[in-house]
């Protein structure tokens, strides 16, 4: 009888229960079964605490990963030392593939519907192979994948091409206005790297970088050394939200949404005209826009337009042009708007005012991709190229398709009503670990593998400066994971099928073959007498990279960007009833776009601002909130042109006037236990307001109108868990000025809180307690 | 019930009737608390003091799936049926290959199993045809075989093999259960050390706990031989 | 304390960085994956029954457009002096020769004194057995009891994790390095604002942090001595209140 001490004390407790006690006290069976496994693992042979690399080509640039395994078990996740991405270290997102991989509701079997009106039902893979063969015998067929960087990526888009059909891409929030600004600016097809590191300023608009954007893990380690305390660096972010990245900046200029384009002509306004630039970086930066066009961003001018004081606007310029070096980059929510090219581009520019092209502490140009078969870089088609390709699939053009890693039905705006339009396709295959928004269309949903499990390949975008590639491996077996699941994998599934037309048998081949023409390079990261200990090195390292392959920073002149539109545009709001008029910034918080919604994990999350968790909230200025009458856990209406979603308003002090923040990822229809109806999905509401130059989506153009429901609900947050400390200056966040000892800050802290007590009335000015409410009344000093 | 107590009124008419129905309902009830108290007592011995006493039902040991001789394998003797061979005496370390790396002794997988008993061993022992059937030799589908745990740290015990075998390897005369030729010799090889918690279990027809394993032999052990006895080296 | 087998030789400390926090909650899950902490639900939260070992507090300071918000991150401060161990009835936490504040699970019978004395609020107890359903029981580490109903628990300080690294150091004959033994939210913090180490290593990473000028505890005038301690964060927009003396305003550059 193995009684636990707890057990015991309970049971004596309701000992006059008498006889029935010894019911209780059985052994669990289960705990006192060890399975002894049929082959012999590598890791139980080497031990139980393996950790096998990897990289996850749905994850966050690429990230190198180390997995632990036991006993056939992934364990945990931890960030690749050797991996010059991210440096050792992973985000919370990693994490939370551990729950994809052992969801209680992964699909297991391959499924099948004969139209789009029956059930879903399950068959084995031996007909789904026979149904596959058959729909997809088409020419008439779209291949949808998320941006794949990898040999998935590159599987995908020659499959389509094989049989003549269209491959796509898709994103919620694309990366192609990025894209397209950084090749206006620096003439480069890839992303370069940000030398954030070795930077004195950084000055940073919309991209909440050290959340999402493009490399939030490679950032944050580079954000730590910025903070170095030897050479402590200085950031400056413009962003319309209080982001994380917000939060952590010296500065925080809070533009008024599509506004960041004139701020970052208006800081070049004053470089120049303080002279803090020399003559021939006032030439490089002058020479392809219009004579005098920079009189249009005086800065008292721009800061009248963007919301931002004149003084911090001057100060920012300042620092930015003088204390070198400095770097300038931006994206996210900066270029989410009709005119966001012209906006990034602006931003890009600034750094040839600051000399920052190539040189240490700045914009660092990074090389081609070192595998034939890849670009080394990967974005979602636009919103535009959406639109029309729905459009076709609507008009019953096209006959079959294939999604992968994508939830179109969640992540598109219901303007274009991608649902009903894959209704009129007639066979919908799509690929997936567990049932989403767009599964639900499909007529054949095939179980797909985790990461985990496969074998491929990824480029980081940016790379770190230099060619790197990662090596994914499978870290577990698919057919011992512990799942009763018969997945494979979608690279090697779409493989089979091409029966090698594509040009390659199995994904573990075209990592064979990437692995050995990475060695005929004979330069890099890994050195081997031969090929296939190279290989093996290569994959016991999680990738390849070489030091020496940096990318060349010519000599460029950007055209000029100041063309088409520059001015913001936002969707109208009037005929949508009562309310106030606010504009919608969408953020990614813990659920990256969506894709970790499963996850109870990433639900539980506390969010670094708001620290919510498990449904939608809506950040809202507390004098907007006030002005309707909201507080928090009010149950608000936010609607669009497009239509209306509801939210718990969470008022805080750091959201601009104006507008209102909703994290995307929630209100899945499906997805599992814990992601189905839980919130709701504020992507569909958007409005179909392009960017002018790519058609990319602008997804913070949309303006909506607040209104109260007159419903109210707890918001489910971490902050008031636990008490706040007694709040004085200085507790528990001592901040002191550079210089400064904390001893010194103690001290005048507690000098300046002694004499606010000499006028008790002023007390209320002390500061604010964790829910943002001024400290004041109930006065239990003593 | 009226007819039931107008009896009792009826039998010895000069005792008072609260006492007629008192009495019994004492007695009853006295037996109640004698019957509790024992159950309790024998709650407390069996869940709390002590190994587990076998008398309700808390065995230490198990049928397994395969009735495994460890004498066959491990013991050094002569076989029992057919004492002109020797048994195999096989190293401890031979199947249980983490024990000296690693937390767990560890199991061997079917595979090893497999790697003698595909040929070795008659057709007609029974037992060795479940462990081919497990093994899928016969053509049948793999499948694990699910041991059944004889001896079992608390979930609250952290145990590692490695560092304990690393000590009494290099001192033996801490082994306990063990002839003078071991404990008295400068290091031994790490099959020896096992006998001081698993007993001779190269002597053992099925395995059973001889130990109590209890805490306080840990904490006796790690005192003598001055290791640590802070809570968190263990419990964790 | 008497020391045995190197038990003892160690003093465990976390430095923590407030100036490099970004308040991102990697540390958060990366804690909750590695100790087997309950899955938070949202029952538990609107309870304000969630558990977090670490947890970010972020705190508000001025009005907008001037407003900042401060991230940092709180764990249990693993106290010299702590006010949990003198009130738990039957020794269930105590501190360690190695300066843990340790709890002992199968010690504690649940009375929460422990809880109510600890000013730093880091003591979170089960309320409910935990639950994981079934495949997601694959994941759980094995080296970290999970705690059952009725309770408390706290950061451990990645027990587990000093013991393999200790054992790792012994049985290949040689002394601990630095940063060989790293808690799971210090692997996951991307920018190095937790650093776990040695103070008893007068070379290591923390006894240097702790020779910094912007060297500060929480709460010190309670007298708990914690082995945790912060560096202030920096801001270059503080007025230094007697700014006379030295009146010089290092621009970091």
């Amino acid at each position: 009888m193995k009684l636990t001490r707890r057990e015991f004390l309970a049971l004596s407790g309701k000992a006059t229960a008498g006889a029935v006690i010894f019911a209780a006290c059985g052994i669990p069976e289960r705990e006192l079964i060890i399975q002894s496994p049929i082959d012999l693992p590598e890791d139980l042979v080497k031990g139980e605490d393996a950790w096998f690399a990897t990289v996850n080509p749905d994850g966050r640039n690429g990230d190198g990963l180390i997995v632990r395994v036991m006993q056939g078990r992934a364990k945990k996740i931890a960030g690749n030392i050797d991996h010059p991405i991210n440096i050792g270290k992973h985000s919370p997102s990693d994490d939370a593939e551990l729950q994809i991989l052992y969801h209680p509701d992964r699909l297991a079997t391959p499924h099948f519907r004969r139209t789009h009106d029956g059930q879903l039902s399950p068959i084995n893979w031996a007909q789904a192979e026979s149904r596959l063969a058959d729909v997809l015998n088409t020419s008439s067929m779209t291949v949808v994948t998320n941006p794949q960087r990898g040999h998935l990526g590159w599987v995908a888009r020659r499959f389509a091409e094989v049989r003549g059909g269209k491959y796509m891409a898709f994103d919620p929030l694309e990366q192609g206005v990025l894209h397209t600004a950084v090749k206006n600016v620096f003439d480069a097809d890839v992303l370069p790297d940000l030398d954030i590191a070795h930077a004195s300023t950084v000055l940073s608009f919309g991209a909440d970088w050290m959340r999402s954007w493009v490399s939030p893990t490679r950032y944050s380690v580079q954000y730590g050394h910025l903070r170095d305390a030897d050479h402590r660096g200085y950031l400056i972010h413009g962003e319309s939200r209080m982001s994380q990245t917000a939060a952590s900046a010296d500065v925080w200029l809070p533009t008024k949404p599509g506004t960041e384009g004139d701020v970052a002509l208006a800081i070049a306004y004053v470089i120049i005209d303080e002279g803090l630039a020399s003559a021939s970086e006032v030439d490089a930066f002058t020479s392809s826009l219009p004579a005098g066009i920079l009189n249009a961003y005086r800065p008292g001018d721009v800061a009248n337009r963007s919301g931002v004081p004149l003084e911090m606007l001057l100060k920012a310029a300042k620092r930015f042009g003088d204390s070198r070096p400095s770097v300038a980059f931006g994206g996210g929510s900066a270029g989410a708007h009709v005119h966001g090219t012209f906006n990034l581009s602006a931003i890009y520019a600034l750094n040839t005012l600051v000399g920052a092209v190539g040189s240490e502490g700045g914009v660092k140009i990074n090389p081609a991709s070192p595998v034939a078969d890849l670009t080394g870089s990967a974005t979602a088609d636009s919103f535009e190229a959406w639109e029309e390709e729905i459009a076709h699939w609507r008009a019953g053009n096209v006959e079959t398709v294939i999604i992968r890693g994508a939830d179109l039905v969640h992540g598109l705006p219901d303007s274009v009503r991608v649902a009903e339009a894959l209704r009129q396709v007639p066979n919908v295959v799509v690929f997936g670990k567990i049932m989403d928004d767009t599964m639900a269309e499909a007529t054949i949903a095939l179980p797909e593998t985790t990461f985990f499990e496969e074998w491929g390949t990824d480029i980081p975008e940016p790379a770190p400066g230099y060619q790197t590639v990662g090596f994914q491996q499978p870290v577990i077996s698919a057919a011992d994971s512990g799942m009763a699941v018969e997945a494979r994998g979608f690279g090697d599934e779409l493989l089979r099928i091409a029966g090698g037309e594509i040009g390659a048998g199995s994904m573990r081949e075209l990592v064979e073959r990437t692995a050995s023409d990475l060695y005929t390079t004979g330069r890099g990261s890994v050195s081997a007498p031969n090929a296939t200990l190279f290989r093996n090195g290569a994959l016991q390292r999680g990738g390849w990279w070489d030091t020496g392959s940096t990318g060349s920073s010519q000599s460029f002149s950007f055209p000029n960007f100041i063309r088409g539109k520059t001015e913001a545009e936002f969707s109208d709001t009037s005929g949508l009833g009562l309310g106030i008029d606010l504009t919608l910034i969408p953020f990614v918080s813990s659920l990256d776009n969506g894709r970790l919604a499963a996850t109870p994990w990433a639900q539980q999350l506390p969010d670094s601002i708001s620290s919510a968790t498990w449904t939608t909230w809506a950040e809202i200025n507390k004098d907007d909130a006030a002005s309707i009458e909201v507080g928090e856990g009010d149950i608000i209406f936010i609607k669009s042109v497009v239509g209306e979603i509801e939210a718990i308003a969470y008022p805080h002090p750091g959201v601009a006037p104006g507008t209102v923040g909703v994290p995307i990822g929630y209100g899945k229809k499906e997805g599992g236990r814990w992601a189905e109806d839980r919130g709701e999905n504020i992507l569909s509401i958007l409005a179909d307001h392009k960017d002018e130059e790519t058609g990319a989506l602008a997804w913070a153009a949309t303006r909506v109108k607040i209104q109260k429901t007159g419903r109210r609900m707890k918001l489910p947050k971490f902050e008031g868990t636990v008490e706040a400390f007694p709040i004085e200056p200085g507790v528990p966040v001592l901040v002191v000025a550079p210089g400064e000892t904390a001893h010194e800050a103690e001290e005048a802290n507690h000098h300046e809180y002694q004499q606010l007590f000499k006028n008790d009335d002023s007390r209320a000015e002390i500061g604010r307690d964790r829910f943002g409410e001024p400290i004041e009344g109930s006065d239990s000093h003593d | 019930m009226a007819s039931l107590i107008s009896s009792i009124r009826e039998r010895n008419k000069k005792t008072p009737t609260w006492l007629k129905v008192l009495v019994p309902v004492l007695a009853v009830g006295g037996l109640g608390v004698v019957v509790v108290t024992a159950a309790l007592v024998a709650f407390v011995v069996t869940g709390w003091l002590g190994q587990p006493v076998p008398v309700l039902g808390f065995d230490q040991t198990f049928d397994q799936p395969i009735d495994f001789p460890h004498t066959v394998h491990a013991g050094t003797g002569q076989l029992d049926r057919d004492p002109s061979l020797p048994e195999l005496g096989l190293d401890c370390t031979f199947c249980h290959r983490t024990v000296t790396t690693q937390a767990n002794a560890g199991v061997p997988p079917v595979q090893q199993c497999a790697f003698c008993h595909q040929s070795i061993g008659p057709e007609s022992n029974s037992q060795l045809q479940i462990l081919r059937d497990h093994a899928g030799i016969d053509g049948s589908d793999k499948e694990p075989i699910n041991w059944r745990r004889v001896h079992r740290m608390p979930d609250h015990v952290r145990f590692v093999h490695e560092p304990h075998i690393r000590y009494l390897t290099a001192n033996p005369s801490a082994i306990g259960n063990a002839g003078s030729e071991v404990t008295g010799a400068a290091s031994v090889e790490p099959s020896m050390v096992c006998s001081t918690c698993h007993g001779d279990v190269a002597a053992m027809e099925q395995v059973k706990q001889v130990e109590p394993l209890k805490m306080g032999q840990c904490v006796d052990c790690h005192r003598d031989n001055g290791a640590p006895t802070d809570c968190a080296a263990c419990h964790h | 304390m008497v020391t045995q087998a190197g038990f003892g030789n160690h003093k465990w400390a976390m430095a923590v960085d407030v100036d490099k926090c970004t308040g991102c909650q990697a540390c958060v899950l990366a804690c909750q994956v590695e100790n087997n902490i309950p899955l938070n639900t949202q029952d538990r939260f609107e309870r304000n029954r969630s558990m977090a070992w670490i947890r970010v507090e972020r705190y508000w300071e001025g009005e907008f457009p001037n407003v900042k918000a401060r991230f940092i991150p709180i764990m249990c401060q693993h106290c010299e002096n702590a006010p949990c161990e003198p009130v738990c009835p039957v020794f269930a936490t105590y501190h360690n020769a190695e300066g843990l504040n340790v709890q002992v699970y199968n010690r504690c019978v649940g009375t929460r004194y422990c809880a109510n004395g600890c000013p730093y609020i880091v003591r979170f107890f089960n309320y409910w057995e935990p639950v994981w359903p079934e495949s997601l029981r694959n994941h759980l580490n094995p080296d970290v009891t999970i705690r059952s109903r009725g309770i408390m628990e706290k950061c451990s300080f990645c027990v587990h994790r000093i013991r393999r690294g200790v054992r790792k150091a012994d049985s290949e004959g040689r002394a601990l390095e630095d940063g060989e033994i790293r808690t799971a939210c210090q692997d996951a913090c991307p920018t190095d604002a937790l650093v776990f180490g040695d103070l008893k290593d007068p070379n290591s990473k923390v006894s240097e942090m702790k020779k910094s000028d912007r060297y500060y505890t929480l709460l010190p005038a309670l007298g708990t001595s914690p082995n945790v301690f912060y560096l202030a964060k920096v801001d270059e927009d503080r007025e230094v209140a007697h700014a006379g003396a030295e009146g010089e305003h290092d621009d970091g550059h």
